[in-house]
């Protein structure tokens, strides 16, 4: 049932105006990453690793989280128009499976961006940095380790998303998640602020790994606000109701 | 045209409209309160830093902010599938103005709270020395023109868009621009409306490699971005009022 459902959500994707934002968007911190590590070489004298930095460092701050809400928010918005929101109410599926399922299509949007911020940091890297070699294995793990990161922002945008019939509110929401994400690094307490575990996971502010020693709780950070958040979804589904 | 604000008035009951204006500028307000200052001169020049990283930081904030804004107020309309309704039983003119004066109302809540926040977070970090009265009333002016521009501009592109996604979107872009553009030559900002609230700004810093020191300059206020900026929001008003009068109801 739940892949049925998947199916269903991706198939709403079809040629929806949400592809060319998973385009776009990162193209912008990709250019102006490249822009800046040529600019300023004397100091980002790290190779690879620097322009990791460059490439990520706003994105994953403040963007990431505003995206998957713009993910998270179009995934419900469908929803909530019209007499959508009846329909799957009365649909013979486990409510939870159809937040299940929106959970899934976030996630394959967002692993799909992280891939694709990988291919425009290793083309830029080439063409451009004309950076020697491959990136190094690592960054690679930081992106994975970003994408778990993603899952909680993911599981609360999507919470977001359907408690709020507005689609821009929720993705304000994420961008002062992210600001202060940013803030609760700064003070080494980025575990316990679910928007901030993007940022710890990709290592975007620094060159040697700030999750060196850490990753269990990371981890465990990362499933726990996930959990949380489903949970809540799931007990808010049950008590909702259609709306006469 | 009393009637067309009052309507507007009514449809915003339980929106939570101020509460969202309120947390955009208390976004900028948080990341400001960040700002590393402990030394006694850090102090003394604390007014000056927070009028020079203000103006970077309404870049990230304020474009998304903006189009989040402007894109909750056409969208009821568009959800609601009140268009055809209030396209008979009102002026579209009107429709519009009383809009845009919600939205201009926002916009001036959001400076007002971001004046009292600023010289809340100096009292409460101790900063020494206050800054030129000129120099922050400058530097709300400048913020209420530039977002006023962003937020006919995302109104236009609300209006235009049955989904809201591009409009947030195109809003989102906007803030990564007007960030980055605070890293490239100035110039640039000019060709980024987002990015309006640099050029704007009437504070330098010089940063002393040697002994590390910081040093704020204060600057002659850019009446020509302002200019601009009250063009384009000219313009983009009469573009949004112009979509929202060929708009099929």
């Amino acid at each position: 049932m739940l892949l049925r459902c998947f199916r269903a959500e991706m198939r709403k994707l079809r040629g929806s105006a949400v592809w060319l934002v998973f385009f776009a968007v990162p193209l912008i911190p990709a250019g102006y990453g490249t822009f800046n590590y040529l600019q300023n070489q004397g100091i980002l004298s790290e190779g690879w690793y620097s322009l990791f930095t460059q490439h990520t460092l706003f994105y994953a701050m403040f963007f990431f989280a505003p995206m998957v809400g713009v993910y998270a928010g179009y995934l419900w918005r469908l929803e909530h128009r019209g007499g959508n929101w009846n329909l799957l109410m009365t649909a013979p599926v486990p409510r939870f499976s159809i937040f299940a399922a929106k959970g899934m299509t976030a996630l394959a949007l967002a692993l799909l961006t992280q891939l694709w911020v990988f291919a425009l940091f290793v083309l830029c890297g080439k063409l451009f940095a004309r950076l020697p070699g491959l990136p190094p294995a690592e960054i690679l793990l930081w992106l994975l380790r970003g994408a778990c990161g993603a899952l909680p922002v993911i599981a609360l945008q999507l919470l977001l998303s359907m408690v709020i019939r507005s689609f821009a509110a929720p993705v304000l929401f994420a961008l002062g998640g992210g600001v202060a994400g940013m803030l609760f690094c700064s003070r080494d307490m980025g575990l316990i602020w679910p928007y901030a575990l993007m940022l710890l996971g990709m290592n975007s502010n620094r060159s040697e790994d700030v999750l060196a020693g850490g990753l269990f709780g990371y981890l465990l950070a990362c499933a726990g606000f996930t959990l949380l958040f489903g949970l809540l979804a799931a007990a808010l589904l049950r008590r909702r109701d259609v709306r006469a | 045209m009393l009637s067309a604000i009052r309507a507007e008035r009514l449809k915003a009951r339980r929106r939570h409209d101020l509460l969202l204006a309120t947390g955009i500028a208390l976004s900028v307000l948080l990341w400001a309160s960040n700002m590393e200052m402990r030394t006694e001169d850090a102090l003394a020049s604390g007014y000056d830093a927070m009028l020079y990283a203000i103006p970077v930081m309404h870049t990230t904030v304020m474009p998304l902010g903006m189009a989040a804004l402007a894109s909750r107020l056409w969208d009821m309309e568009t959800k609601g599938r009140s268009c055809r309704l209030l396209f008979t039983a009102q002026q579209r003119g009107h429709l519009f103005a009383a809009k845009a004066l919600r939205l201009l109302a926002q916009d001036a809540w959001i400076v007002l709270l971001e004046g009292a926040g600023f010289f809340a977070l100096g009292a409460l970090r101790g900063f020494t020395r206050l800054p030129a009265a000129g120099q922050v009333a400058w530097l709300l002016l400048s913020t209420f023109a530039v977002n006023a521009m962003l937020l006919f501009l995302q109104l236009l592109l609300a209006v235009r868009s049955d989904t809201q996604l591009l409009p947030l979107s195109l809003g989102m872009a906007g803030s990564l621009l007007g960030l980055f553009s605070a890293f490239m030559p100035p110039a640039l900002c000019f060709l980024m409306p987002w990015s309006y609230y640099l050029p704007l700004s009437n504070m330098a810093m010089n940063w002393d490699r040697a002994t590390r020191i910081c040093t704020f300059v204060p600057l002659a206020p850019g009446a020509l971005p302002l200019l601009l900026s009250a063009v384009l929001a000219a313009l983009f008003a009469a573009l949004a009022c112009r979509a929202i009068g060929r708009r099929e109801g």
